[in-house]
């Protein structure tokens, strides 16, 4: 294994580096699952604004992702008495977090490195 | 919703419309729905909402479209060998057309493996289906025109240009319908639904 290469597993390694689209709707439902429009919301929020994902972006993310398994639709709604019931909830699948935390761990040795290599960056701080 | 937001419903409809029908059939509705949602809970104003949604939708097709392209590339490659084998046995060049045909068929087996290796749960991306009913109709209509030409002609002797035009339009329809088999048979080892664990 190189050096700083994260420890993925075979299945996990195949869909890396994931789509930035993708980490950050599987970040956005890290805590909770959620609904199209409010994983838009959170990526735009965790993006600072960079990445507002339109209606077929997400979209075919959503049943991309779904087909690969990384993220589940709910059959029941998490609070039916709070929500629209037109709404789909998405959660994390177990691979679908595997596939997270492997691509975090690719990128944090990406930036740990690009930090060491890069003239006049300041040191992350990174463990 | 206030009747301000009819038009983004109307564009958003339309805009889903373009879509491609895989994502448009399962998800048409959310789609809207989002559209809708980011100008009434987000109070995002039209002017700056509909460029958002043209470009999405540009963005999307455009990538679609190139996946399909792509795909339709390889399954093309594969059909003109097997439609320039078929053109070979039939003027009775039968080595050169077992030859060409042999490699024809060892590339649809690869293409038919690699479907193969991506069962229903795959974690691999799948592509994007082409549809293989146009080029089957397009290539039988084709061949179908030209054998018709060849067998009302009789006897008589064609003129060059005519039997040029009469092999292409043969040796193309050959093409388009090969091009159709391999791409039906790619279809049909490719997962169609994604069952749950």
């Amino acid at each position: 294994m190189r050096e700083n290469e994260p420890a993925a597993t075979n299945g996990t390694r195949d869909l890396l580096p994931l789509p930035p689209a993708a980490m950050y709707i599987l970040v956005a439902l890290a805590e909770a699952p959620s609904h199209g429009y409010r994983i838009m919301s959170e990526v735009e929020e965790l993006s600072g604004g960079v990445m507002r994902l339109g209606p077929g972006t997400l979209y075919g993310s959503i049943k991309r992702m779904v087909g690969q398994r990384l993220i589940e639709e709910l059959e029941e709604r998490p609070d039916p008495a709070l929500d629209d019931e037109r709404r789909r909830y998405y959660q994390l699948t177990p691979l679908g977090a595997e596939v997270a935390v492997a691509e975090l761990d690719r990128l944090t040795a990406l930036t740990r490195t690009a930090a060491k290599r890069l003239p006049g960056r300041p040191q992350l701080g990174l463990t | 919703m206030t009747s301000g937001h009819r038009p983004t419903r109307f564009l958003s409809r339309g805009l889903v419309w373009l879509m491609p029908r895989a994502l448009r059939d399962e998800y048409g509705p959310d789609m809207v729905q989002l559209a809708l949602d980011r100008r009434t809970h987000s109070g995002e104003a039209a002017w700056r909402l509909w460029p958002s949604l043209l470009s999405d939708t540009a963005v999307v097709v455009a990538r679609t479209r190139t996946e399909q392209l792509m795909n339709s590339m390889r399954a093309l490659a594969v059909g003109v060998l097997l439609a320039v084998a078929t053109f070979a046995a039939l003027s009775g060049d039968l080595l050169v057309a077992l030859g060409i045909a042999s490699l024809g068929i060892l590339l649809t087996g690869v293409f038919y493996a690699r479907g193969r290796r991506s069962p229903a749960g795959s974690r691999r991306p799948a592509r994007e289906p082409v549809s293989w009913v146009p080029w089957v109709l397009v290539g039988a209509l084709l061949c179908l025109a030209s054998l018709a030409t060849v067998a009302i002609a009789g006897d008589r002797e064609l003129a060059a240009p005519a039997w040029i035009a009469l092999m292409a339009a043969l040796l193309l329809g050959l093409t388009a319908l090969a091009t159709g088999l391999v791409l039906a048979t790619q279809r049909s080892s490719r997962p169609v639904a994604v069952q749950p664990e």
